[in-house]
C-alpha cells in the first residue's frame, strides 16, 4: 500500500516541483515576503516615531506665567510657544503641530499644600503628531508634578525618597539564553498556522476538488492502487508541502528578526536566536510535522466533498478562519500547564511551539501534543480512504 | 469480452432519488466496437462508469473478460482502459510521465512501458510532443495522450465516454481510426455517444438506451433491416416514438 501511495505522492510532488510559480509560492515567498514585511514596517514605524520626535511644535501653554512648565517641556518636545496666548481651538482642530495647554492655578505658589495645578490638553487624537505632543506635554507634566512634589517635602524636610519606603529591584532568574525568546513565542507560531494552513489549501483542494473538475481522477481510480493508497498518497503531498512551506516561513521569520523587523511590533524587542540548538530544531519540525499533517487530511477530506475548486474553497474556508482564530486567541498567551489543553488540535502545536521557543521543554506535554495529534491524523486519513472508496463522493466531479 | 445483465442503478439524494439504469443489458465481444446511444441523460456515462468498476450497481452484474466487476474489481481494471472526453490532461508534467505514472499504476514494468510508449508515440504521431508539458499542447496532441495513458497496460477492453464531444474534425479522425484500429487488433470497445453518424461509422453493435432502459439493442445491420431504413437517425427516432419519450421532450 505505502509504495502505491509513493506513486501518487512522487507524481504530485513531480507536479508542483515543475511549476515554477509553485515553487515560488511556497518557498521562496516566505522567505523573501516575510523580511520584506517585517523590514518595511520595522522602518516605516521607527521613521514615523523620529518625525514625530524631530518635528517643530507650535505649543499654546497659558497660564504658565513664570515659565517653570515651558522649561521642564523643553526636555520632552521641539516646539516654539504661541506668545499670543489666546487659545485657537480651530486651528489645534485642523494643524497637525498646534497643541493648546491650559493651566489654571499655576500663578499660586504650588509648594504651598492645598494649591492645585489643573491641565487641560486640546489636541487631535486622529492627527499622530497631534496625539504624539499631547502625550509628551502630558510627560512633562508628570515630571513638573514631580518637582512640585519633591519642593513640597523639601519644605517639610522630607524628600521624594521618603515617600518611596519600598525599593524594588528585578532580578531575572530565566537562564540567559532564554532570555528575548518571547516575542518569537508570540509571533512565530501564528506565522506558522498561517502558512500552514494556506499552503494545504490550495494544493490540498487542486488535488481534490481541482481533480474531480478536470476529470482527471476517473482515470486514476480505474486501475489497480486501491483508493486508499491514493488517499494516502495524496496527503504525503500535501503534509510535505505544507512543511516545507512552514519551514521556510520560519527561516523568513529568523530573516526577519535577525535582521531588525521586530521592531514592527513596537521598538527594540530583542530577539534571541542564541540558545535554539539541534534538539530544539527537531522538536519544533516534529511540531511542523504532525501540525502539517493533521491540516492536510483535514483539508483533503472536506475537498473531497467538493465538485469543484470553488465549491471547495467555500467548504475549507471555515476552517482555515477556525485555524487563524486559534492562533490570534493563544498569540499572547503563554503555555498553559493543564496537560488536556495539548490534547486539543492546532491549540496544542501552538503550545508546544511556545514552550520550545522559550527553551522550555516538558517531555509530557510534547508527547500528548504528538500522540493525539497523529491520532487525529490517523483518523481523518481514515475518513479521506473511506471518501474516496466511496462512489457518491467521487463521482460528483463529472 | 464485456457482458451487463440487468443492470440497475438509483441514485439517492437529500432531495430525491433518480433511476438512471433499470435492467440494463448488453454484449459486446473481441473484434467489436458496442455504441450505448442516448440522449443526454439517458443514463450512457452511469452504464459506462459501472463497467468501469468507477460506480457499483445495485443489481444485475457485469462480467469484464470473465471477471465480475463487483468481485474481482482489480482483476477488471487490470483488463480495462477507461477513457472519458471530459478528462482534461493538464498540470506541468509531460505526457512521458503521465504515461509512466499510468503504468506504475498499473505496475507495468519499467522496460515494458518504455517498449509501450514507443510503440504508442509512434503508432499516435506523438514523438515530437512526449517530453512537452501537458498544459502547452493543443486539444488534439492532449487527446492523444490520453489515448496512450489508458492504452499503456495494453488493455483487453477499452471503455470511451463520448470518445469524440468536444473535439474538432481532425482530432475526431484521430480518435476514430485508433478504436476502428483497435478493434482490427481484437480488442473489444465500448462507447456511448449521443452523435448517430460516430455510432453509424464505427459501431458494430448498438443499444439504443433511453431515461435508463434499453429500448433497443442489436448489431446495426440487423437494426437497419428490422426498421427497413439504412439511417440509424430514423432507428433512433422510431424507437423514441415507440417509448414515448419524444412526447416527454
Amino acid at each position: 500500500m505505502l509504495k502505491d501511495s509513493f506513486v501518487i505522492y512522487r507524481k504530485e510532488l513531480k507536479n508542483m516541483m515543475k511549476d515554477r510559480r509553485a515553487i515560488f509560492s511556497v518557498f521562496i515567498l516566505p522567505m523573501i515576503i516575510l523580511p520584506i514585511i517585517f523590514l518595511t514596517i520595522g522602518f516605516v514605524t521607527s521613521a514615523q516615531q523620529r518625525t514625530d520626535a524631530e518635528t517643530l511644535y507650535l505649543v499654546n501653554i497659558i497660564g504658565d506665567e513664570d515659565g517653570r512648565f515651558t522649561e521642564v517641556l523643553q526636555d520632552f518636545l521641539v516646539f516654539e510657544r504661541d506668545e499670543t496666548r489666546v487659545p485657537d481651538y480651530t486651528r489645534a482642530l485642523e494643524s497637525d503641530n498646534y497643541i493648546i495647554v491650559e493651566l489654571e492655578g499655576a500663578d499660586s505658589d504650588l509648594t504651598q499644600v492645598g494649591k492645585r495645578l489643573d491641565a487641560k490638553i486640546y489636541y487631535r487624537s486622529t492627527s499622530r503628531r497631534s496625539s504624539f505632543a499631547a502625550q509628551q506635554v502630558r510627560n512633562a507634566l508628570n515630571q513638573y508634578s514631580s518637582l512640585i512634589m519633591s519642593e513640597r517635602l523639601k519644605a517639610l524636610g522630607l524628600s521624594l525618597d521618603d515617600l518611596n519606603p519600598v525599593r524594588t529591584e528585578m532580578q531575572d532568574l530565566a537562564p540567559e539564553e532564554a532570555r528575548g525568546t518571547e516575542f518569537l513565542a508570540i509571533m512565530l507560531p501564528y506565522f506558522v498556522l498561517i502558512f500552514i494552513f494556506a499552503g494545504s489549501m490550495n494544493i490540498g483542494l487542486d488535488t481534490t476538488a481541482g481533480e474531480k473538475e478536470r476529470g482527471s481522477l476517473a482515470p486514476v481510480l480505474v486501475n489497480q492502487v486501491s483508493r486508499s493508497s491514493i488517499a494516502l498518497g495524496k496527503v504525503f503531498y500535501v503534509m510535505t508541502v505544507a512543511v516545507l512551506n512552514s519551514f521556510f516561513t520560519f527561516v523568513g521569520l529568523m530573516v526577519a528578526f535577525t535582521l531588525g523587523g521586530s521592531e514592527a511590533f513596537g521598538g527594540e524587542i530583542p530577539v534571541n536566536l542564541a540558545g535554539f540548538g539541534i534538539g530544539s530544531l527537531i522538536a519544533l519540525l516534529l511540531v511542523l510535522l504532525t501540525l502539517a499533517g493533521f491540516a492536510a487530511s483535514l483539508i483533503i477530506l472536506v475537498g473531497s466533498f467538493a465538485r469543484n475548486m470553488k465549491e471547495g474553497a467555500g467548504y475549507v474556508m471555515p476552517f482555515y478562519l477556525l485555524a487563524i482564530f486559534a492562533g490570534i486567541a493563544t498569540m499572547n498567551m503563554e503555555a498553559v500547564h493543564q496537560i488536556h489543553f495539548y490534547a486539543l488540535p492546532v491549540v496544542n502545536s501552538v503550545f508546544v511551539m511556545k514552550d520550545i521557543l522559550t527553551l522550555q521543554f516538558f517531555w509530557s506535554r510534547f508527547v500528548v501534543m504528538f500522540l493525539s495529534n497523529l491520532l487525529y491524523t490517523s483518523l481523518l486519513v481514515l475518513g479521506v480512504a473511506r471518501l474516496f472508496n466511496s462512489e457518491k463522493v467521487l463521482n460528483t466531479g463529472s | 469480452m464485456v457482458s451487463v445483465k440487468n443492470v440497475s442503478k438509483t441514485f439517492v439524494s437529500r432531495k430525491k432519488k433518480v433511476k438512471a439504469l433499470d435492467k440494463v443489458f448488453f454484449h459486446a465481444e473481441p473484434g467489436e466496437i458496442f455504441g450505448l446511444l442516448g440522449p443526454n441523460g439517458a443514463g450512457k456515462t452511469t452504464a459506462l462508469r459501472i463497467v468501469s468498476t468507477l460506480l457499483r450497481p445495485d443489481e444485475g452484474e457485469v462480467v469484464v473478460n470473465g471477471f465480475n466487476t463487483l468481485k474481482k474489481p482489480q482483476q477488471v481494471r487490470k483488463r480495462i482502459g477507461f477513457l472519458t472526453s471530459d478528462m482534461r490532461l493538464s498540470g506541468n508534467l509531460s505526457a512521458k510521465d503521465l504515461i509512466f505514472f499510468f503504468a506504475d499504476l498499473s505496475r507495468v514494468p519499467r522496460e515494458t512501458t518504455e517498449k509501450r510508449m514507443k510503440e504508442l508515440a509512434d503508432y499516435l504521431d506523438m514523438n515530437d510532443f512526449l517530453d512537452r508539458s501537458v498544459d502547452k499542447l493543443s486539444t488534439g496532441m492532449k487527446q492523444k495522450a490520453a489515448i496512450a495513458v489508458s492504452l499503456i497496460h495494453d488493455p483487453d477492453v477499452i471503455v470511451f465516454d463520448e470518445p469524440t464531444n468536444g473535439l474538432d474534425i481532425i482530432t475526431s479522425k484521430t480518435v476514430t481510426d485508433f478504436l476502428k484500429d483497435f478493434r482490427e487488433r481484437g480488442k473489444t470497445v465500448i462507447i456511448s455517444t449521443h452523435v448517430m453518424s460516430v455510432a453509424e461509422k464505427l459501431c458494430d453493435k448498438v443499444a439504443i438506451i433511453l431515461e435508463g432502459k434499453i429500448a433497443e439493442n442489436d448489431k446495426l445491420k440487423d437494426m437497419y433491416a428490422r426498421y427497413s431504413t439504412d439511417n440509424l437517425e430514423d432507428v433512433f427516432f422510431t424507437v423514441a416514438e415507440k417509448e414515448g419519450v419524444l412526447e416527454d421532450a
